[in-house]
C-alpha cells in the first residue's frame, strides 16, 4: 500500500505540537524533521507539486486582435463543454458574457428591421457596441487608468492561472496571486506608494496596501457602473449618430449618380422574376379561356410590372380594344354558313323584308371560295383582314338588296350595315375570337417584354429620385438642409441662451434673429464673414444636388419615357403611351380647333403662345403625325414617331399631367424648395445689410416722403423675414397713415436699426389703415427686396450690397441668386389679386400657381430658425444634462484615488528604539 | 489516522471545520452556527434577496471602500446588482428625464420612445430573470436535481478591533453554484434525526433511473448531478437572455403607445382625487377620501386590464409585424419568439434526456456482467 504522504506529514506534525515531551525538542530538531518530510515528499517518492506556471498578463493594444481570437474560441470550447457538462466554473462564467452578447445582438438585428430610416437602423448595433464599449472601457479609463497614475500599478491587472484561464488578479482580496510579482516589483511599486524602506516587511506592507487600493477600486466601480455605462453610452451614440449617417450617406450619393450614367446595367439588375411569373401563370391558368374584360383587367394587371395604377388602367383599355380583341382570328366554313344565315334575322329594321332578304342571299360556297381567293381563309387574321373579310361578304349582301327592298338608298344601306356588323364580326370568329388564344399570348408576351423593359428603367430613375429627394429622413436633400441648416447656429452665433429663452414661440425667436441680424449687418467685418460663410454653405447644396444633377435626371426620363412612348404606341398600346408623354393631349393642342369663331381661335392662339411655336410649324407637326399614324409597319412607324418626338421641342415643354411630367415635377419641387429657402436667407441678410448702410439708392429715393420710405423700409424688414406666399398674393397687407407727412430728408439708421421720424405706431397715435388705392407702395416695397440693376440693363430696383456681391461671386452663386431674384420679381410681383386686381410691378400678369409660388417664397428665415433653435435646445439639453452628469461622476471617481490606500505604516522597532532613547 | 476531511492543512483562522455540517433545511432566520442547507421556497429566496439587496447597498460598499480586511469576492459579485439596477433606473433616465423641457410637440415625441426604452429596460430584466425558471424547474422535475438548492454559510471574519465578538457573517450561496466543487456534504441525511445518510442521492438516483435500495447512491449519482448542473449553468448562462431579447422586442411594439397615452404617470393621483373643488360638491372629508379612493382602484384596475391587453396586442404585433411592417421584420419578430422558446426546450431537453438515456444502459451492463462501471469493488480508490 502506499503511503499517504499527507496525512503521514499531517499526523507528524501533531505529534509534535501536542506531543508529551515538547520540550525536548529544539530548533534544530525541528528543522531536521522538516527536512526529513520534504525528502519524503519530493526525492524520495518522485512526488511533488509541479511548478506554477501562472504568469502575469501585460497585453498591449497590439494584443487585442489575438485576445479576442482566443477569447472567442475559449467561448467556444466553453460552450461545448458546457452542454457535454464538461466545463468548469470559469468556463461557465464565461458563457455569461456569451449570452448577454448573443441576446443584444438579436434586439439589435430586430430593431434594425424594425426601423426604416437607414442611419437609424444601423445605430441599433452602434448602441449595443457602445454599451459592452462602454461596460468595458469605464473601469479602465475611469478607475484604471488614474489608479495606475496616482498608485503606479494596474488594479486591473490580469494573469493567467496554471490551467491557463485568465483571470483578474485583485477580484478576490482573501485570494490574491502575490507569488506572481517579484520582491523588485513589489518594492517599485512600493516606492511610488511611498511606502517607507526601513520597516519591517516591507513586501507585507506593500501588498497589504495594493490590496486596499484594489479592494476600494473594484467596490467604487460596482458603485460607478450603473450611472456610467448609460450615460457613456448614449453620448457615443450622439456623437456617432453624424458619422453613422454621413458614411451610409456618400456612398448613396455616389451610387445614385452612378445610375444615371449605367442606366442599362442598372435596369438589367432590376428583379422582374416575380411579376413575369405571376403573369405566365396566369395566361397559362387562362388559356383558350373567354377573353373578358375581367380577364383582360387581370392580365393588364400582371403585365404593368408593379408601376402605377394608372399604367395598369392604361393597359387594360389598350387590351380591350378592336384591334386587339379581334387579332388573330380565324374563318371556318361553317362560320361563313352561320353568319349568312343570321344576317336577315340581325338586320331588326328589316324584319318586314326579312323573306325576301333570305332568298337572295348568296350561296355560302361563293363567299368562301372569294375568301379563298383573297386568302382569308385557313390562316390567323389581324383586325384590318377580319374587316377585309367582313366586307366581302357584306358587299356581297348587299349588292342584290336594291332587287328586293323598296326604295333602297343610301340611307337604307346604312341601317343595314349598322344592324348587321357587330353579330356578323362576332359569327365569323365565333370559334377563337374574344379567347385567349396562342397568339394572343403571344401577343401579350411580346407587349409584356417592352413594358418590362420600361419598368425596368423607370425603376432605377424611381430609385435615383428616392435617393436624392424623396420626402423622407435621411435622403441626400434632407441630410443636405440638415447640415446647412444646423450651421446657421454657429454662422449667426446663436447663444445656448439665446435658444432657451425662444424656443417656445415664433415670435421671440423672430425678435431675437431679427436683432441678430441687425447687429452682423451693421459690422463690416462681421458681415463679410457671416454672408461668405453662409454662401459656402448653401454651395455645398450643389455637391449633390446641382442643376447638372437635375439637367441630367430630366434628360434620362426624356429618353426613357419618349422611347417608351414611342414603342407602346407602335405596338398599339396608345393609352399607356399617352399616360406616359401626353403626345395626343400635345397634338390636340397643336389642331386647329374645329370651330373657327373667335372664341376657340383665341384660345388656340393662346395656347401656341404659350408653346412658344407658330400656326405654320404647328399644322406641319400635325400633318406629320397624322401621316405617321397611318403607317402600318409598327417598325417604321415607331421609328418617325420617335424622330418627330425628338425634333419638335414641343413635345418636352410637358406641363401636361403625364407620368413623365410627374417624374421630373417630384423633383424640381422638392429642390425648389430647399434651394429657394437659401437663397431667400441670403437675400434676407443682404437687405438688412442695404438697411444698416443706409443704401437705399436706386429704389427708395429721396423723392419719396421720409415716412413712406420708413413704412417700405419695416414691411421689408418683415415681409424677407417673416412672409409667406399670400402676403404676395394680397399685395401686401399694411397699416399706413393714410395722410403721410410730406417730409423729405435721409433715413437714420443705427446700429442695423432705423430710427423712424414718423412711422411710431405703438407711440403715436395715428390710426393707420391698409390703403389699397396706392399703386406705387407694394411696387416700391418689391423694388427694394427683389429688384436688381445688374442684370439684362433693367431699370428697376436695387444693386445687391457690395460685400453680398463679392462672397456671392467667390462662391459662384451670383448669377443663380440674380435669376432667382428677377425670377420672383415679376412672378410674384405679377400675380393678380381680388382686392388689388392693378397692383402690379409690371404691365402683364404671369400665370403661375399656387405650388409654383408657395416654392419660390419657400420657408420664411424666422420659421427655419425657430425650429432650429428648438431642435438645438432639445439635443443641447439632454446633452448638457448627461455630459454634466458624466464629467461630475467622472471627477469624483478619479477624486476618491487620493483618498484610497491609506494604511498606518507600521513602525520601524528600531526607529522606535531610537527615539524612545 | 485521521480522516484528512477533518483535518487542514492549511492555517485557516476561524475555520468552521470541526465537523461535517451535517444538516437539514433551517428556517432563514434562525441563527447558524454552522453551514445550513435552506429550503428552495418563495419565502426564503425572498428573504434571500432582500438580504443579499441590502447589503449590496450598504454593508458591503461601506466595507469595500474603506478596505476592510474582510471584504471578500462574495461581497464583490453580490455588489454586481447594484450596477445592474441603477444602470437600469439610468437608462430609463437618459431616454426620459430631458424630455420634460421640451417644447410640448417634441415632449411627446420623445416620451413615446422614451417610454417604450424604460419598458424594454424592465421587460428585459423580467424575462431575463423569469426565464431562469423554465430551465430549472423541469430539470427539477424530471432529474430531482434542484440546482437552486440554497444554504447559508457562515463566515469566521477577522476581528475589526481588539475586542471585536461579532466575528461572524452570513453569506447565501447555491449548492451547486460551483459546479467544479458541489457542496455535497450539505445533502447528506442527519441519522440522528432519523433521515438516512444517502436519503437526498437516493431520491436522485429514482429518478434517475439508476434503481432503488442503491448501496452507495451518493457516489453512484454524483457524477451524474455534476454533469446536470453543469449543463444547466451553461444553458442558463445564455437563454434567458433570448428571454430578455424578446421581452424588449416585446415592449418596442406600438400597442404601448396607446397605453401609455392613457396611463402615462401612475403616480398622478391628483388625477383622481375628489379633494379638488368641484362646483356645487358638499361632501365631507370621509366621503372625499372615500371617493378619492375608489377612483385609485378602478384607475388601478384599469391599467392592469390594461397592461394585460397591451402586452397581448404586442406579442401579436411582434409575430405578425405592425401594418407597415417589412418582410424582413415580420420574420424577425417570429424569430424574436421562436428562438428562445425553442432554446429553452433545447436547452431542457440536452440536459434531462443526456442523462437518463447513458445511466439505464450502464446500470444495465452492470448488472449483466456484475461490474459497476461506477465503483469497481477490487480498485482501489483515494477519497479526495
Amino acid at each position: 500500500m502506499e503511503t499517504n504522504l499527507i496525512n503521514n506529514y499531517i499526523n507528524s506534525n501533531k505529534n509534535f505540537l501536542t506531543g508529551p515531551n515538547k520540550a525536548e525538542y529544539n530548533r534544530a530538531q525541528m528543522e531536521a524533521r522538516d527536512r526529513e518530510n520534504f525528502a519524503n515528499l519530493t526525492a524520495k517518492n518522485n512526488m511533488k507539486p509541479l511548478p506554477g506556471k501562472g504568469r502575469l498578463l501585460n497585453s498591449s493594444v497590439l494584443d487585442l486582435p489575438v485576445d479576442f481570437v482566443k477569447g472567442v474560441s475559449y467561448d467556444v470550447k466553453s460552450l461545448k463543454g458546457g452542454l457535454s457538462g464538461n466545463s468548469n466554473d470559469h468556463q461557465l462564467g464565461e458563457l455569461n458574457s456569451l449570452g448577454m452578447a448573443a441576446g443584444g445582438l438579436g434586439i439589435a438585428s430586430y430593431l434594425y428591421t424594425k426601423k426604416s430610416i437607414p442611419s437609424a437602423k444601423w445605430m441599433e448595433f452602434v448602441g449595443l457596441g457602445s454599451f459592452f464599449a462602454s461596460m468595458a472601457l469605464w473601469p479602465k479609463l475611469a478607475l484604471g487608468v488614474p489608479a495606475r497614475i496616482i498608485h503606479g500599478f494596474d488594479i486591473r491587472q490580469k494573469y493567467q492561472d496554471s490551467m491557463g484561464r485568465t483571470k483578474f488578479v485583485y477580484s478576490d482580496p482573501q485570494y490574491i496571486p502575490w507569488d506572481l510579482y517579484s520582491d523588485k516589483e513589489i518594492n517599485k511599486i512600493g516606492d511610488r506608494l511611498h511606502v517607507s524602506k526601513d520597516i519591517p516587511n516591507r513586501r507585507d506592507f506593500i501588498q497589504e496596501k495594493m490590496k486596499k487600493i484594489a479592494l476600494q477600486n473594484n467596490t467604487l466601480w460596482m458603485l460607478t457602473a450603473g450611472f456610467a455605462t448609460p450615460i457613456m453610452s448614449a453620448l457615443i451614440c450622439n456623437k456617432a449618430e453624424q458619422m453613422v449617417r454621413n458614411a451610409q450617406a456618400r456612398p448613396q450619393n455616389s451610387k445614385a449618380d452612378d445610375m444615371l450614367k449605367n442606366l442599362d446595367a442598372y435596369a438589367q439588375k432590376q428583379d422582374t422574376s416575380k411579376y413575369r411569373k405571376r403573369l405566365e401563370s396566369l395566361l397559362k391558368a387562362n388559356k383558350n379561356k373567354p377573353f373578358d374584360a375581367k380577364l383582360a383587367e387581370k392580365i393588364a394587371k400582371a403585365m404593368s410590372f408593379g408601376l402605377d395604377p394608372q399604367v395598369a388602367a392604361a393597359l387594360k383599355a389598350d387590351l380591350s380594344t378592336e384591334e386587339f380583341i379581334n387579332n388573330g382570328v380565324q374563318i371556318t366554313a361553317d362560320e361563313v354558313e352561320f353568319a349568312l344565315q343570321n344576317i336577315p334575322a340581325n338586320a331588326s329594321r328589316f324584319r318586314r323584308e326579312k323573306d325576301a332578304i333570305t332568298k337572295v342571299m348568296p350561296k355560302p360556297e361563293e363567299i368562301i371560295e372569294q375568301l379563298k381567293q383573297k386568302n382569308l381563309m385557313g390562316r390567323a387574321l389581324n383586325a384590318d383582314e377580319l374587316k377585309s373579310a367582313r366586307s366581302i361578304i357584306v358587299k356581297s349582301v348587299v349588292a342584290k338588296l336594291p332587287t328586293v327592298v323598296r326604295g333602297w338608298d343610301e340611307a337604307c344601306e346604312g341601317a343595314f350595315l349598322e344592324d348587321i356588323t357587330a353579330k356578323l364580326l362576332k359569327d365569323l370568329g365565333s370559334n377563337n375570337a374574344c379567347r385567349l388564344s396562342e397568339d394572343k399570348i403571344n401577343a401579350i408576351r411580346t407587349l409584356a417584354g417592352h413594358v418590362e423593359d420600361f419598368y425596368k428603367k423607370s425603376s432605377v430613375i424611381d430609385a435615383y429620385r428616392l435617393i436624392k429627394v424623396a420626402d423622407e429622413p435621411e435622403v441626400i436633400i434632407a441630410n443636405k438642409w440638415n447640415d446647412i441648416t444646423s450651421s446657421f447656429i454657429k454662422i449667426f452665433n446663436i447663444t445656448p441662451k439665446d435658444i432657451e429663452l425662444n424656443r417656445f414661440d415664433r415670435e421671440h425667436a423672430q425678435q431675437m434673429f431679427r436683432s441678430k441680424l441687425e447687429a452682423i449687418t451693421s459690422d463690416d467685418n462681421k458681415y463679410k464673414d457671416v454672408i461668405s460663410k453662409l454662401a459656402e454653405q448653401v454651395k455645398t447644396l450643389d455637391d449633390s444636388l446641382s442643376d447638372s444633377h437635375a439637367a441630367q435626371y430630366e434628360k434620362t426620363i426624356d429618353e426613357v419615357f419618349n422611347k417608351a412612348a414611342v414603342d407602346f404606341s407602335s405596338l398599339g398600346l396608345n393609352e399607356l403611351s399617352e399616360k406616359l408623354v401626353s403626345l395626343q393631349f400635345r397634338i390636340n393642342d397643336l389642331t386647329l380647333p374645329k370651330s373657327r369663331d373667335d372664341y376657340w381661335m383665341g384660345e388656340y392662339r393662346n395656347k401656341l403662345k404659350h408653346l412658344n411655336i407658330t400656326e405654320q410649324e404647328a399644322a406641319t407637326v400635325v400633318e406629320r403625325f397624322n401621316t405617321i399614324k397611318a403607317i402600318k409597319d409598327p417598325a417604321e412607324k415607331a421609328q418617325k414617331l420617335h424622330k418627330l418626338l425628338n425634333e419638335v421641342p414641343v413635345f418636352n415643354f410637358d406641363e401636361t399631367g403625364s407620368l413623365k411630367r410627374l417624374q421630373k415635377a417630384a423633383f424640381q419641387e422638392r429642390l425648389a424648395g430647399v434651394r429657394n429657402t437659401f437663397y431667400r436667407m441670403i437675400n434676407t441678410l443682404d437687405l438688412y445689410r442695404r438697411v444698416s448702410k443706409a443704401d437705399f439708392a436706386g429704389a427708395l429715393p429721396n423723392s419719396i416722403p421720409r415716412e413712406v420710405r420708413e413704412e417700405i423700409i419695416e414691411l421689408s424688414k418683415q415681409i424677407m423675414l417673416q412672409g409667406h406666399a399670400v402676403d404676395y398674393s394680397t399685395k401686401f397687407y399694411f397699416e399706413r397713415n393714410l395722410h403721410p407727412s410730406s417730409e423729405g430728408g435721409d433715413i437714420k439708421v443705427v446700429k442695423g436699426a432705423v430710427e423712424n421720424a414718423f412711422y411710431k405706431p405703438k407711440a403715436d397715435g395715428v390710426q393707420r389703415v391698409e390703403i389699397p388705392s396706392d399703386l406705387n407702395f407694394f411696387k416700391r416695397v418689391m423694388r427694394f427686396m427683389y429688384g436688381n440693376t445688374t442684370q439684362d440693363g433693367a431699370d428697376y430696383g436695387h444693386e445687391m450690397d457690395k460685400a453680398t456681391q463679392d462672397a456671392l461671386k467667390d462662391k459662384g452663386l451670383f448669377d443663380k441668386i440674380q435669376n432667382y431674384n428677377r425670377d420672383f420679381y415679376f412672378t410674384m410681383g405679377n400675380e393678380t389679386d381680388v382686392l388689388k386686381p392693378n397692383i402690379k410691378v409690371s404691365g402683364d400678369a404671369i400665370l403661375s400657381s399656387p405650388g409654383e409660388r408657395f416654392l419660390k417664397v419657400a420657408k420664411a428665415p424666422d420659421e427655419l430658425v425657430t425650429k432650429l433653435v428648438q431642435d438645438s435646445f432639445n439635443t443641447g439639453k439632454w446633452k448638457s444634462m448627461f455630459i454634466g452628469l458624466g464629467i461630475g461622476l467622472l471627477g469624483v471617481t478619479v477624486a476618491s484615488q487620493f483618498l484610497f490606500g491609506k494604511l498606518r505604516s507600521p513602525q520601524n522597532p528600531i526607529k522606535q528604539n531610537q527615539q524612545r532613547n | 489516522m485521521v480522516s484528512p476531511v477533518n483535518t487542514s492543512i492549511m492555517p485557516t483562522v476561524n475555520s468552521n471545520q470541526g465537523s461535517i455540517p451535517v444538516s437539514s433545511p433551517h428556517k432563514i432566520n434562525e441563527k447558524y452556527d454552522k453551514d445550513t442547507l435552506l429550503k428552495n421556497n418563495f419565502s426564503t429566496n425572498f428573504r434571500i434577496a432582500i438580504d443579499k439587496l441590502t447589503n449590496a447597498a450598504t454593508v458591503y460598499p461601506a466595507k469595500g471602500l474603506t478596505g476592510n480586511k474582510n471584504s471578500n469576492f462574495y461581497e464583490f459579485l453580490t455588489m454586481g446588482t447594484v450596477p445592474y439596477i441603477i444602470g437600469s433606473l439610468t437608462l430609463m433616465g437618459v431616454f426620459n428625464s430631458a424630455n420634460k423641457y421640451f417644447e410640448p410637440f417634441a415632449k411627446s415625441k420623445a416620451a413615446k420612445i422614451g417610454n417604450k426604452m424604460a419598458l424594454g429596460v424592465l421587460f428585459y430584466g423580467l424575462a431575463k430573470e423569469l426565464s431562469k425558471s423554465l430551465i430549472t424547474a423541469p430539470v427539477k422535475m424530471a432529474t430531482g436535481v434542484d440546482v437552486n438548492l440554497p444554504y447559508a454559510r457562515v463566515i469566521y471574519e477577522l476581528p475589526d478591533y481588539k475586542d471585536d465578538t461579532d466575528i461572524t457573517s452570513i453569506e447565501y450561496h447555491k449548492v451547486f453554484e460551483s459546479v467544479e466543487f458541489p457542496r455535497w456534504d450539505l445533502l447528506y441525511g442527519d441519522e440522528s434525526k432519523g433521515i438516512s445518510r444517502n436519503a437526498y442521492y437516493d431520491k436522485v438516483a429514482k429518478k434517475l433511473g439508476l434503481g432503488k435500495n442503491l448501496k452507495d447512491s451518493d457516489q453512484e449519482v454524483k457524477p451524474r448531478i455534476k454533469e446536470i448542473a453543469t449543463k444547466t449553468a451553461a444553458v442558463k448562462n445564455i437563454v434567458p437572455y433570448l428571454w430578455a431579447a424578446l421581452g424588449v422586442g416585446v415592449a418596442m411594439q406600438e400597442p404601448w403607445d396607446d397605453f401609455f397615452k392613457r396611463f402615462s404617470n401612475p403616480f398622478k393621483f391628483y388625477k383622481y382625487s375628489e379633494f379638488v373643488e368641484h362646483e356645487g360638491q358638499k361632501w365631507n372629508f370621509g366621503a372625499k377620501l372615500g371617493a378619492t379612493v375608489q377612483n385609485m382602484f378602478q384607475e388601478t384596475g384599469q391599467a392592469v386590464k390594461s397592461f394585460g391587453r397591451t402586452f397581448k396586442n404586442s406579442v401579436s404585433e411582434l409575430y405578425k409585424g405592425s401594418k407597415n411592417a417589412s418582410k424582413a421584420n415580420i420574420m424577425a419578430g417570429k424569430l424574436m419568439i421562436f428562438i428562445p422558446v425553442i432554446a429553452t426546450v433545447l436547452g431542457d431537453w440536452a440536459i434531462i434526456s443526456g442523462n437518463k438515456k447513458a445511466v439505464p444502459k450502464k446500470v444495465q451492463d452492470a448488472e449483466n456482467t456484475g461490474v459497476s462501471p461506477v465503483i469497481q469493488k477490487d480498485r482501489k480508490y483515494v477519497v479526495n
